[in-house]
């Protein structure tokens, strides 16, 4: 019995030309959405099956249940006693201010980050909007937030008084070296993917891509029996191929981290709408809301017109790397700026239009362009 | 005929806060100083927002279902949709208890856009009991708490008191009573009664949760505003009644004119201490029927619906129209007036970047707006807003939240029709509005609930 007989059925059986092509090609599409859809969802129930402290936060706490007829409703536990060690990151825990940031790394990385810092540091007042356009005056505070402080280092670094695009690239600096602790802080929280997930994920693109392979393998086999050319369907082949381990490089979202960003989002509704429309400025609450919804509404909002020019993406472009190290007077050469409680505190200056320009752009050691001083 | 046995038990102190969105943020803050919140059904019906977040919310505080415009009263039934909703809700919000008024909120299918009292007679008894029969097949699942109101005006018809009369109704459909105890302020001192004897004129036993609230004096007539600090009468009353029903969830009210959210802090911890001292309540025990269609003390063939009917619609004309028909003059004209304020409340909810921007202003100009326009029948609020939303689409500094607002309200709902009513829009929906210098769109679903999607456009050239 030769190949050819054994593959006599549909689609094997298919006449040259391009059907069988076009049928592969379709299938090759469909087969690798479904193949991804799959990973995904095989990925999201290992991750939850791996969690069981991180999914026990989507429980209800009290009531347990809808009481039903017959059932007597004990509703005694109202008063739910506050745990003893609030848990970070968690579903039902309200975000502390400086959850804040792994908020925001969560929901955008750098560039969220970064919105989140420009946001806290206008509403707080240590970037306040001066004379000249596109200045801001840097006041900076004393704080025990460690990424605040790092941020204020940087922020002090680049002068008194900087321009729109200093800020922003002080604040970006800040984002990219404090990723990586918020990223941990995330994966403590159980908001990342654990590395079984990622693989039970990668299987099911494993045997999904071989599938759609195997039966070009099968048809090819049998076009070779013929003699039938089949570079053609050989160059599909290869695209499937090269698209499978493209998908099965791609890491997911963890499932948990997306729920918890979720609620985050939905238990912040009003808050967000409060800060939007100005009747909320405290600083941790702004913070919030642009660690969950970005800054792009935040700015409809007349009250954080001023804003606007730090948020202005366009204006900026990552320089050069600076290389971040903190050689501060009262901490050693290689700790970070926020170690040892070493947090500037107390500067306080203001531009003037003339010396601004002098002052803040001559010490930019990164250069993101722009000016101080009209 | 299937008869199961309803068994609420309620004890230890709880304090919760009606939960509003000016609330939001300082409750977040302070999540301790309140054990449970109330969410207004009809405010998550109409915002998909509010649902979202009462459904996160819920992983905070147990949350309870309150509604108001089920329409108890209505001599011609409750609508069976807005029951079913009020169910799904308490299902999905995993609500302890589900509340409604005993009011009316429409006759005849036109929204009287208010709580507006009963009469107090067995008819009306008998009514309340066969909707809450009706209006229990939707929520089997859940405890159903009956809230007294506060009147503007009372019915001609009277014959009994206010007191005997929730004893009725609560004999009639099994159902606890929500107690609002400054409501029972307000009718006692409206009526020239001493509180504490129409307080404890009430089926004290059958009390399952307190509601207070501030109120005013105006024109020698005590409103229940929700929008003042409690008074002392108010806690005074409320101390009685704990002192009776024991220790049940006590619910502070706050609709408008919020406070320094300390002042609100220091009114929760009041409730809280005053709850504690209330004995644990002891089960309550009743019996009902779930499947029944009247309530088991009055027949509904003692009744004549369409006499009632038609005095509810003698009451919505003289409320609605010009006439006063057999009512006291001044308490139509008092009841008219809330009614107006009303009008303007719900149309904000439906308004949200206009108000939230600039709400005095909007205010102002809204209030002159409704003053001048007839009333539609049905979908008051987003009509009303609809019509502010376009009238100010030209204002300077409004345009642009306004078209906004107009844009989402088209999404979801079709018309005016020639009666100046609007409906919900079932069919899929695409437009676009230019807000400043750019076009944002919409897009909607089929289906009346289906989410409506915004997303910005290009600039507009």
């Amino acid at each position: 019995m030769t190949p050819v007989d054994l593959l006599e059925f549909f689609p094997f059986d298919i006449a040259d030309g391009p059907t069988f092509l076009a049928l592969y090609f379709v299938l090759s599409v469909v087969g690798l959405v479904a193949t991804a859809l799959l990973a995904r969802a095989r990925g999201d129930a290992v991750e939850l099956r791996l969690a069981p402290v991180a999914s026990s936060a989507l429980e209800p706490t009290a009531p347990s249940a809808v009481p039903s007829i017959g059932d007597v409703v004990d509703v005694v536990g109202y008063r739910v006693a506050p745990a003893e060690v609030r848990r970070r990151l968690a579903i039902g825990s309200v975000p502390a201010s400086d959850e804040n940031w792994a908020i925001a790394w969560m929901r955008g990385g750098v560039a969220s980050l970064t919105d989140a810092l420009l946001a806290h540091a206008v509403a707080e007042g240590v970037l306040v909007p001066s004379d000249a356009p596109k200045d801001f005056d840097v006041v900076v505070r004393p704080t025990k937030d460690r990424v605040l402080s790092y941020f204020h280092v940087m922020l002090a670094t680049a002068g008194s008084c900087v321009s729109a695009t200093r800020a922003r690239q002080a604040a970006y600096e800040t984002a990219t070296a404090v990723g990586p602790e918020l990223a941990a802080e995330a994966r403590a929280a159980g908001l990342e993917r654990p590395s079984a997930a990622h693989a039970a994920s990668r299987r099911v693109v494993l045997v999904g891509g071989a599938l759609l392979l195997g039966i070009g393998v099968l048809r090819a086999v049998r076009g070779v029996a013929l003699d039938h050319p089949i570079g053609y369907l050989v160059g599909l082949m290869l695209l499937d191929a090269i698209a499978t381990m493209a998908l099965g490089m791609v890491s997911s979202a963890s499932v948990m981290r997306r729920r918890y960003l979720e609620w985050v989002d939905a238990s912040t509704v009003s808050l967000r709408a409060d800060v939007r429309s100005g009747r909320r400025t405290i600083p941790s609450e702004v913070t919030l809301a642009v660690a969950v919804e970005g800054a792009v509404r935040l700015l409809s909002s007349p009250m954080f017109a001023p804003m606007a020019d730090v948020f202005d993406a366009s204006s900026y472009r990552p320089a050069e790397r600076r290389v971040v190290t903190w050689s501060g007077s009262s901490s050693s050469s290689n700790d970070p700026p926020w170690g040892g409680g070493s947090s500037s505190g107390g500067s306080s200056s203001s531009c003037s239009s003339s010396s601004s320009s002098s002052s803040s752009c001559s010490s930019s050691s990164g250069g993101g362009g722009g000016g101080c001083g009209g | 005929m299937q008869s199961k046995r309803w068994t609420l038990q309620v004890q230890g102190e709880a304090t919760g806060i009606g939960f509003r969105p000016e609330l939001a943020a300082d409750l977040l803050h302070d999540t301790a100083c309140v054990d449970l919140v109330e969410v207004v059904a009809e405010r998550l019906f109409s915002r998909r927002d509010a649902m979202r977040e009462a459904l996160a919310l819920r992983e905070i505080w147990p949350i309870a279902v309150h509604g108001v415009k089920l329409s108890l009263a209505s001599a011609t039934g409750i609508d069976d949709d807005r029951a079913a909703r009020l169910g799904r809700l308490a299902r999905e919000l995993r609500a302890p208890f589900v509340t409604e008024h005993v009011a009316l909120t429409e006759v005849g299918g036109r929204e009287l856009g208010h709580l507006t009292a009963v009469p107090f007679h067995r008819q009306a008894v008998a009514t309340v009991g066969r909707n809450v029969a009706r209006a229990r097949r939707f929520l089997p699942d859940v405890p159903f708490l009956l809230e007294n109101v506060a009147w503007t005006l009372r019915w001609p018809s009277d014959e009994m008191t206010e007191g005997q009369f929730h004893t009725e109704i609560v004999r009639a459909t099994g159902c606890p009573l929500l107690l609002d105890v400054a409501n029972v302020y307000a009718n006692a001192r409206n009526s020239g009664v001493d509180p504490r004897v129409l307080l404890e004129s009430y089926p004290l036993d059958a009390v399952a949760m307190i509601h207070v609230a501030g109120g005013r004096l105006d024109d020698g007539f005590w409103f229940d505003t929700h929008a003042h600090d409690l008074s002392a009468e108010v806690l005074e009353l409320l101390a009685i009644a704990i002192a009776h029903c024991g220790a049940v969830p006590v619910v502070l009210e706050r609709d408008d004119d919020f406070p320094e959210f300390a002042q609100t802090r220091r009114e929760l911890e009041t409730l809280r201490s005053m709850a504690r001292k209330g004995l644990p309540k002891t089960p309550m025990v009743t019996d009902m029927d779930t499947d029944a269609q009247a309530p088991p003390s009055i027949r509904t063939d003692e009744t004549s619906p369409g006499s009632e009917f038609a005095e509810q619609q003698a009451m919505a004309e003289a409320l609605l129209g010009d006439e006063v028909g057999s009512f006291e003059a001044r308490a139509i004209r008092r009841t008219r007036a809330v009614l107006r304020k009303k009008r303007l409340e719900d149309a904000r909810a439906f308004l949200p970047r206009l108000f939230g921007a600039c709400g005095d202003r909007v205010e102002q100009l809204a209030r002159t707006m409704l003053g001048e326009a007839p009333r539609p029948g049905r979908h008051v609020a987003p009509s009303d807003a609809l019509r502010i939303a376009d009238a100010l689409t030209d204002e300077p500094g409004l345009g642009d939240d306004a078209r906004w607002d107009r844009l989402l309200l088209r999404a979801r709902f079709r018309g005016p029709d020639a009666r100046g009513e609007l409906r919900s829009r079932a069919a899929p929906y695409v437009a676009r509005e230019r807000i400043g210098a750019r076009t944002l769109w919409v897009w909607k679903g089929p289906g009346t609930a289906a989410k409506v999607h915004t997303w910005w456009g290009g600039s507009a050239t």
